[in-house]
């Protein structure tokens, strides 16, 4: 006899199956959360050494144990959406605890909450009021003349002016998944931008909501984001790590502050409608970013499959800013999971440990560096940069294979393709 | 008065005998009470003023109804009473017409609500066109007296909250878009693999199949101008909703005695002004 073209039997059998799978799961996994979790994040001891207004400024402890090559303290400048503890989300999983075990002395701005009072505040104050402060305060405190500088998402982008605007007091910058040419169609967010009235979201608001963000962010990719991820968690909630880094990160994403509103008003502006950084027209407290004023080293990091800053956003700095002593890095990850997947590790971390400590007490006149170097500096980095990077059709088609192991990673580690600045 | 005229029914008779025998009853004087041994002289003076005052009130009434006891006044009064029956008639001739006409507006609005949208219309654009053509404007009639800014207000805020559902109706009309499609492409794609016998018999694999397509659906949506022409409409239109809103928040706010937040901006930015400028004056004076 025939086989029906429709097996029934068997998908009845199976789901017979999976119902007495799910049973269990459920018994198992009203266990694991009516027990204790262990959920905190950004557990790594750190001080506070220096608060202005709702800003603060922390210092890692680092370990007794450890004799560091790299003597220039490191300052992490992260965006103003979403908050800083991504970098310590998890003790294995950890870019803060990687540094502090390769011997970086490191200090981290944790901008807070703005609120209405903050309404008012502008890049210039950000970045030639409270970075400026601090990376004074730790100029003084450590007694060097130089920091180095490590930004993220839109605290790169702050970097970069900053750098910019006070070269003589950064000695190495790190840029991580930040944008800096706007005038690109590959990311969802950079279309949308251009048509967003942001006067009138503004005079509405105030401040940006950091709900309205977030919401904003589930839209970029509804069906993963507000259906699968929820899918995935209910087939792993017998699975007590995969619950608590799930939990782990829905802290993360839902912990948002809204985000100044004079200051997302002149990013929205200048930056995505106008694409004015990348030019060095940009202005900020008056004076003109020019980025060839940028002339320490610069390593650019990015991610293949960021959809919130694509490559587009980001590559394109290492070719406008002064400096001769510059390297691209494409990860091939997204745009949170460059801190928190499992594979990048093992080569974010790494690299950026192993730059610095190449770039260590190493004083190159301009002059003296060879003219090929910068050609050189994607050669350099290897097999991780990508020279072309994926349109986003690519993307997207790579996004429908349906790699089902790289997302449940996604989902362990950075929730699926949501990936927040 | 004899008992004739007692009789009459003539209302212009029973006018002047009523009004004779009120001013009859009018004028005729108070008797002054006597004045108790040992009474002071303020509770002396206050009848006698409370007297004054009833008289002089008397006075005016019987001076007024002397002149309205006029015969010509009467039967001017009379006449018009004649008149009556037409005067009613024509105000109801006006009130008909008025409430006619309303009947006939309503009828035609409501009619119009009922009718089939044109081809290129579905449901929703046609309600919105029929709010912004025919109800809206009842919101933005121009209001009189005291109250006018806050009646404005208030129908400012009706109207835009009234906009905002339908721009977000219409935005999640279009997020519906991709589920619709999903389902179309799934019957496809079960059938074409029912027809090369390689349906999956595990329900994850559906679900699987399921979820990309419909990423893939959204992906596409979300970069068509469709989408964004929705999703600005629909931001826009909260927005203006919230604005409005806020306005009327502030209006009630200003009968408690706590700041509004139009006070609490101006404050703000009057202290950002002020950190900002000792900042520059201590960064200076550390400079030199």
């Amino acid at each position: 006899m025939d086989r029906p073209k429709i097996p029934v039997d068997l998908i009845v059998k199976h789901l017979a199956e999976e119902a007495e799978q799910a049973q269990e799961r459920a018994q198992k996994a009203s266990d694991i959360l009516l027990g204790s979790l262990e959920t905190e994040i950004a557990t790594t001891p750190y001080d506070v050494v220096y608060e202005e207004d709702r800003v603060k400024l922390k210092h890692y402890h680092t370990p007794d144990t450890v004799n560091s090559e790299i003597k220039t303290p490191l300052l992490v400048v992260y965006a103003l959406i979403n908050r800083e503890t991504m970098l310590d989300l998890q003790p294995e999983r950890s870019v803060v605890k990687n540094f502090l075990e390769n011997g970086i002395n490191l200090y981290m701005v944790d901008w807070g909450y703005p609120t209405s009072k903050d309404r008012f505040l502008t890049i210039d104050d950000h970045v030639n009021g409270y970075m400026d402060n601090m990376v004074d305060f730790i100029r003084k405190r450590e007694g060097v003349d130089k920091i180095n500088l490590m930004g993220i998402c839109m605290g790169g982008t702050f970097s970069v002016i900053y750098s910019a605007l006070h070269p003589q007091k950064v000695k190495n910058l790190i840029t991580t998944v930040s944008p800096t040419n706007f005038d690109t169609t590959q990311g969802l967010l950079h279309i949308w931008m251009k048509w967003m009235n942001v006067d009138k979201t503004i005079e509405t608001f105030g401040n940006m909501p950091g709900d309205l963000m977030n919401f904003g962010f589930l839209l970029l990719n509804p069906a993963r984001l507000m259906i699968d991820k929820y899918i995935g968690f209910l087939e792993n909630m017998d699975n007590k790590p995969f619950v608590e880094n799930f939990i782990r990160m829905e802290k993360w994403i839902f912990d948002s502050p809204d985000v100044p509103g004079e200051t997302f008003r002149q990013f929205i502006k200048d930056c995505y409608q106008d694409n004015l950084l990348i030019q060095s027209k940009l202005m900020v407290g008056g004076k003109r970013v020019d980025l060839k004023k940028v002339t320490m080293p610069l390593l650019n990091i990015y991610a293949q499959y960021d959809h919130l800053v694509p490559p587009g956003a980001a590559e394109k700095l290492t070719s406008v800013v002064g400096s001769t002593d510059t390297e691209n890095v494409c990860l091939e990850t997204g745009h949170i999971g460059i801190y928190v997947s499992s594979k990048t590790q093992k080569e974010f971390a790494p690299k950026i440990v192993q730059w610095l400590k190449d770039h260590e007490g190493r004083f190159e006149p301009e002059h003296q560096i060879s003219p090929n170097r910068k050609k050189s500096a994607r050669a350099r980095a290897g097999s991780a940069v990508k020279k072309k990077p994926l349109s986003i059709k690519r993307i997207e088609e790579m996004s429908h294979a349906g790699e089902r192991k790289l997302f449940l990673d996604n989902l362990q580690g950075e929730q699926g393709i949501r990936d927040n600045p | 008065m004899d008992s004739k005229e007692h009789m009459s029914t003539d209302p212009q008779v029973m006018l002047t005998e009523w009004l004779r025998a009120a001013n009859k009853f009018w004028a005729a004087p108070e008797p002054e009470k006597e004045r108790q041994p040992g009474e002071s002289d303020r509770k002396k003076e206050a009848p006698r003023s409370v007297h004054e005052t009833a008289a002089s009130a008397m006075k005016t009434l019987t001076t007024l109804f002397t002149a309205m006891n006029d015969p010509l006044l009467i039967d001017a009064t009379f006449r018009g009473t004649a008149i009556l029956p037409e005067i009613m008639e024509s105000f109801m001739r006006s009130g008909t017409k008025a409430y006619l006409s309303f009947q006939r507006q309503l009828s035609e609005k409501v009619g119009k609500m009922g009718s089939a949208p044109p081809d290129n219309l579905d449901a929703l654009q046609a309600w919105t066109t029929f709010y912004e053509e025919e109800i809206q404007r009842y919101f933005h009639i121009p209001q009189l007296g005291l109250n006018r800014f806050y009646q404005e207000r208030f129908n400012k805020a009706i109207d835009k909250y009234n906009i905002f559902v339908a721009s977000l109706t219409d935005f999640l009309q279009v997020l519906q878009v991709p589920f619709d499609r999903t389902t179309q492409d799934m019957q496809e794609k079960i059938e074409e693999l029912k027809e090369s016998g390689k349906l999956p018999d595990d329900a994850r694999e559906y679900y699987q199949m399921w979820v990309k397509t419909l990423e893939g659906h959204f992906m596409t949506l979300f970069k068509s101008p469709e989408y964004i022409e929705a999703l600005g409409n629909a931001m826009g239109a909260l927005e203006d909703y919230l604005g409005a809103r806020n306005s009327i928040i502030q209006d009630l706010l200003q009968s408690f005695p706590i700041p509004t937040n139009k006070e609490m901006n101006d404050l703000y930015k009057e202290v950002y002004l002020l950190k900002k400028k000792v900042r520059e004056l201590e960064k200076a004076g550390g400079k030199e």
